[in-house]
């Protein structure tokens, strides 16, 4: 479960909002609503006052591309879900550790840029 | 030795098989034209991507490179993406990449079994992502949540301010900790009702997330393309105060595809 982090915020009530990773539109998946439009737009790879009017616009077009879809929910699915083959292989994910390397090198990102508009745009973090 | 090697995205039944003209609008890893590779009734859909760049050690720096990363995760999420539009699509792992063709055709065949048995759970189903968020403890009123330096603006004095603070935060975290866990786990099951199958990811790092609050539930349910409305009803049904509901989708079917093909015999088979 989550580390015991959170804190007092004022002025959030409980609501239901949603992103769309791409394929539909919002009106098309029923009650949710437009990218951008609510809280989950405060997420550091979609900032509201950026991603709110070109969200709209893009869900307005039907789809939103791969570019809009925070990298942490991305990264959630790419590195914890999907079929992994051994054997034959160059290389896998298996053979390194990037789930360990790739949030080290998130949390810093996030850490150190507080202007992000999309997921892709870090400030580059070297070790 | 050779200077390219295959990398994977995704696999789908022959029958399933995605549109070339749609396949050739869509760029893959670094920027690299993707491929159709059909086998045993199966079809792989590949790039060939040069060793100078997904080489073991070259990938090992790439890694580190968060640039990289996000630019790679992004463009393999466009391949499954495209591939997934309108075919049940069992998406491989982030940076899958085989010696030449040949042997993704040898895991097809090897692995023919299980993909299809895969590839027939996820058909006409996609994946949602539910994230619930809370923030317990809040103040009934907004006093203090901001502030600290300055009382006077909330209009109480700084010692008033300063016991409303602390008996805030003293009144039962542990306990606002227990009530909100046992909430997600309401909003789990109310939604695992409505999908074929859940799986619960870790919750984020709240530096990822970006976010204070805690978050309670990161979940990824499979849910029939007719229940869709359904589902959405469901979610927006759980909406109460004190927490966030987050929904993310439609994905491909991420989740539900993890398939660990690991076998050590595996050397020897191909």
């Amino acid at each position: 479960m989550a580390d015991e982090t959170g804190g007092a915020t004022a002025g959030r009530t409980g609501s239901t909002t949603a992103r769309e990773p791409g394929g539909t539109t919002a009106r098309e998946t029923g009650d949710v609503r437009e990218p951008g439009a609510g809280p989950a737009a405060r997420e550091p790879v979609m900032r509201a006052r950026d991603a709110a009017p070109r969200g709209a616009a893009m869900a307005a077009e039907g789809r939103l591309p791969p570019e809009r879809v925070a990298l942490v929910d991305l990264l959630d699915r790419l590195l914890a879900g999907g079929v992994v083959v051994t054997g034959d292989l160059v290389l896998s994910i298996a053979d390194i550790e990037l789930v360990r390397i790739s949030l080290r090198a998130l949390i810093m990102s996030v850490r150190s840029s507080e202007s992000l508009d999309t997921g892709v745009r870090y400030e580059p973090q070297r070790y | 030795m050779a200077d390219s090697a295959t990398y994977l995205y995704a696999i789908t039944r022959e029958k399933d098989r995605a549109d070339p003209e749609r396949l050739a609008g869509v760029a893959g890893v670094a920027g690299a034209p993707v491929r159709a590779v059909p086998q045993a009734g199966l079809v792989a859909y590949v790039s060939t991507v040069p060793l100078a760049e997904f080489g073991e050690e070259p990938l090992r720096r790439s890694l580190e490179d968060l640039d990289w990363v996000g630019e790679t995760a992004r463009a393999h999420h466009r391949v499954v993406e495209t591939v997934a539009m309108d075919a049940a699509t069992a998406p491989v792992r982030l940076v899958t990449v085989y010696s030449g063709d040949a042997q993704v055709r040898a895991m097809l065949e090897r692995r023919h079994e299980d993909l299809a048995t895969v590839l027939a759970q996820v058909a006409g189903r996609r994946e949602w992502g539910v994230k619930v968020y809370a923030h317990p403890a809040r103040p009934a009123s907004p006093v203090g949540a901001r502030a600290p330096e300055s009382p006077e603006a909330s209009g109480a004095g700084p010692g008033t301010a300063y016991l409303r603070r602390r008996k805030a935060s003293l009144r039962g975290r542990d306990e606002a900790w227990r009530e909100a866990a046992e909430r997600a786990e309401h909003i789990h099951e109310a939604l695992a009702d409505v999908a074929v199958a859940t799986r619960r990811h870790r919750a984020q790092d709240p530096r990822l997330s970006g976010r204070d609050e805690w978050m309670l539930l990161n979940g990824a349910y499979l849910v029939d393309e007719d229940r869709r409305g359904e589902f959405a009803a469901a979610v927006e049904g759980l909406r109460e105060p004190g927490i966030d509901v987050e929904i993310t989708g439609p994905w491909a079917p991420y989740s539900f595809t993890a398939l660990e093909f690991a076998a050590p015999e595996d050397r020897d088979g191909g």
